[in-house]
């Protein structure tokens, strides 16, 4: 009988079918020895690796997951490892600090011809893992989450805001400019969005600090129709990340800025169609400071993982973080998809961190920071942090944070530079 | 029977006992939130909390429970049901809670009975805590057929006196939960104060079946997002799916876990047919559900009134307001040919 007691790293490895899998072959024929520990999944190319399967790799028991490629340059689809490269950065920066230790994933490259540097780097990584143990966290319900100051008020007093936007809102259904002005009314319980078509109706129009959600989300449901909608700044962008996207259209707009941004600008001025509020600020370009962010990526990797684990227990699966993201309008969720089906119907807290960890990394480069998701959370799961996080790594690894600033600039994930190092991909 | 009363320290020596035999499940604080959780010690208990923000459903219709696991085994596979193990005590339960259950009951444990809700439900003692602190936002208890201070559902009704609580003792089970329980006698009426909660009329069967085209839900699910939060953090919403997932170990479980009628895919069928493809279908569904279908079927509303949803919705949609339009439009006019 063999020594149960040791530990021994299940790895799994994603390895492309035309450089690093003949690799491993050539390790193989030379008799060269490499640990047994590697679970191979042959694949056309690294681009053909969703991130995500890093993820559910892990999820699923694998102690660490390896993704090899051809070397930069030499890829047989042109250009898919430099794709991957990308995709692989930011899935890492998000696993780690989801306090997934850095050692456990990683991305390199393997020719065809380099047999010995096959089973050098497979030897290095099990070791690497075989080191750190298995993968364990308690969740620890003590810790909390770090406290951004509160962003002050948008503007001083709201009230003639407010009646400024009923004002115009009569105007726009009068003069039949637009067929519905999309924003908030008092409810039973705080603000609620409220679709005016009549004059009438847009009397019942207001507007405070704490009015929820994003309006931008209904757009893509009032497709065909002239829409009046209110937007702070980040709502603002995460239109214009629809507009490049492709999901509204902007004749169809009439984009109502209210209040000046909290640190952070929104549009230039002259993207909106009416401005309430005092002017907004220009952006500077350089990195997102997100304190809270950067005070959890100082904490050891433990500490992170009994963070995440205790703030998943409280979630429900229910899924209001996505139905209130205005860009997260897939027909079908990966979350919910039948075949393939890359999650079970479980709610557990396996089950549960794999969906935040996809829909975060589905949101890399597009989320604007409106802090609906987190808005909408009924069990106050401070959401964001992902979000935060995956923004500052895409702003530091493809230089600088614009997001929904430029509708001409590519999306980070389908782009890229032949020569950019990025954090922990390939020698 | 006899009225008692518990000190607190009485109480919480009588808990610790508790914790020695019974799976004791209590509201504890969780982030920002309040929520029904097993304890391993007593200062986990959040005594003060309120109710608490999510319903203690998961305790008796688990959100994932496995029914069925296969392993495989030296000869062929072995078939391995769950079963609960200790008897449960369910500690803070508002009379909400308890009424939830007994609305469930009409349906889980009617012929065929689910056998793990049986389970759950027999093995569990129900001690609850008389509203004497509420309302809370939301809370239309006395609409639904229930009330603050409603001890039917329970076991045990403790009310929050003066150094202590006063002890309804409402079962047999609830008596055999307090055998050790250092009670003593308690002379003199209670009075209890219990919240003012608004009226809510709930309409005729025949009024909700005439609604059933209006306008009105449209106009209401524009602004819905279709998430599950409303039936989720909901008492009594039941609904199930049913699916199997492969474990690392080779075994396969048979999973059931909770499901939301306002999923967009939660109706789908064969032939990539969805008989529900609107929000506003689905949102009236769930009306429909708790106030047509569910009193036709079993003789009382599928909602306590416990006001989870409306604090819980993020564009607040508020069941009251839906309640009182269905209500206001009072009963339709006949159609022609009809006495």
């Amino acid at each position: 009988m063999p020594d149960s007691s040791a530990f021994e790293p299940r790895i799994v490895g994603f390895l492309c079918n035309w450089c690093s899998y003949a690799g491993a072959d050539l390790a193989g024929t030379s008799r060269t020895g490499y640990p047994p520990n590697i679970r191979i999944v042959r694949v056309p190319c690294s681009g053909r690796v969703d991130p995500l399967l890093i993820a559910r790799a892990l999820k699923d028991g694998a102690d660490g997951v390896l993704v090899l490629g051809c070397h930069p340059g030499d890829c047989h689809y042109s250009d898919g490892n430099y794709y991957a490269r990308r995709r692989y950065a930011v899935m890492r920066e998000l696993l780690v600090f989801l306090g997934v230790e850095p050692e456990r994933i990683k991305l390199d490259w393997v020719s065809a011809s380099e047999g010995a540097r096959f089973a050098k780097v497979v030897g290095e990584f099990t070791e690497a893992v075989r080191r750190l143990g298995p993968a364990r966290a308690e969740p620890d319900f003590s810790i909390e989450a770090p406290q951004a100051p509160p962003p002050p008020p948008l503007v001083a007093d709201y009230a003639p805001l407010a009646g400024e936007l009923r004002r115009l809102a009569r105007e726009l259904l009068a003069e039949r400019r637009v067929e519905v002005v999309l924003g908030w009314e008092k409810g039973t319980v705080g603000l609620r969005p409220l679709f005016a078509r009549t004059p009438e109706q847009a009397d019942r129009l207001t507007f405070d600090a704490d009015a929820p959600l994003n309006l931008a989300g209904y757009l893509r449901g009032l497709g065909g129709k002239r829409v009046a909608v209110v937007v702070r700044a980040a709502d603002a962008r995460a239109v214009n990340v629809l507009l490049h996207e492709g999901q509204v259209k902007r004749e169809q707009l009439f984009l109502i800025g209210v209040g000046a941004s909290s640190g952070r600008g929104p549009l230039p001025v002259t993207s909106y169609d009416a401005l309430l509020g005092t002017p907004p600020e220009t952006i500077d370009g350089g990195l997102p400071r997100f304190p809270a962010v950067a005070e959890m990526d100082g904490w050891p990797a433990a500490k992170r993982a009994a963070f995440w684990r205790a703030q998943f227990e409280n979630c429900l699966r229910c899924y209001a973080c996505r139905q209130a993201c205005p860009l997260c309008y897939c027909q079908e969720c990966m979350a919910e998809q039948l075949d393939p089906a890359w999650q079970t119907i479980a709610i557990d807290g396996a089950e549960k961190a794999l969906f935040h960890v996809l829909r975060a990394f589905h949101l890399a480069g597009r989320c604007t920071g409106c802090k609906a998701c987190a808005d909408a959370c009924p069990a106050g799961i401070p959401l964001s942090l992902l979000n935060q996080k995956v923004a500052l790594e895409v702003a530091r690894l493809f230089g600088g944070y614009d997001t929904g600033l430029d509708p001409e600039k590519p999306l980070p994930f389908t782009t890229f530079r032949k020569d950019e190092t990025l954090t922990g991909c390939g020698a | 029977m006899t009225a008692h009363s518990l000190s607190r320290g009485a109480l919480e020596a009588w808990l610790s006992g508790l914790l020695e035999t019974h799976a004791v499940i209590a509201p504890v604080r969780r982030g920002g939130q309040v929520v029904f959780r097993p304890v391993a010690r007593l200062d986990e208990i959040a005594f003060d909390a309120g109710r608490a923000d999510f319903s203690a459903k998961d305790f008796f219709l688990p959100s994932s429970e496995a029914i069925v696991t296969w392993r495989p085994a030296v000869e062929g596979v072995r078939t391995e049901t769950a079963g609960l193990g200790r008897p449960q005590v369910l500690f803070g339960a508002r009379p909400c809670d308890a009424h939830a259950l007994e609305v469930l009951d009409r349906l889980l444990l009617k012929d065929p009975a689910d056998l793990f809700y049986a389970e759950r439900r027999a093995k569990t003692t129900l001690v609850g805590l008389a509203c004497v602190d509420g309302p809370w936002e939301g809370c239309f208890c006395t609409s639904m057929g229930g009330g603050p201070a409603e001890r039917r559902y329970l076991d045990v009704l403790l009310t929050g006196i003066e150094g202590g609580y006063a002890v309804d003792v409402v079962t047999e089970k609830g008596q055999a939960a307090l055998a050790g329980a250092a009670l003593t006698p308690r002379d003199g009426q209670l009075s209890r104060e219990v919240p003012d909660l608004p009226r809510l009329a709930l309409a005729a069967a025949d009024v909700w079946r005439e609604r059933f085209d209006e306008a009105y839900w449209a106009d209401l699910a524009e602004r819905c997002i279709g998430c599950r939060t409303c039936t989720y953090d909901c008492p009594v919403c039941y609904c199930f799916d049913v699916r199997d997932r492969r474990l690392a170990d080779g075994s396969v479980e048979r999973l059931r876990c909770w499901d939301s009628c306002q999923g967009a895919l939660c109706f789908a069928i064969a032939g990539d047919h969805n008989p529900r493809p609107t929000q506003a279908s689905r949102l009236r569904q769930r009306f429909m559900h708790k106030f047509l279908y569910y009193v036709t079927r079993e003789g009382a509303p599928l909602c306590v009134g416990c006001g989870r949803c409306v604090v819980q919705c993020p564009v607040n949609i508020d069941i009251r307001e839906v309640l009182a339009h269905v209500a206001a439009s009072g009963p339709a006019p006949c159609p022609p040919g009809r006495p």
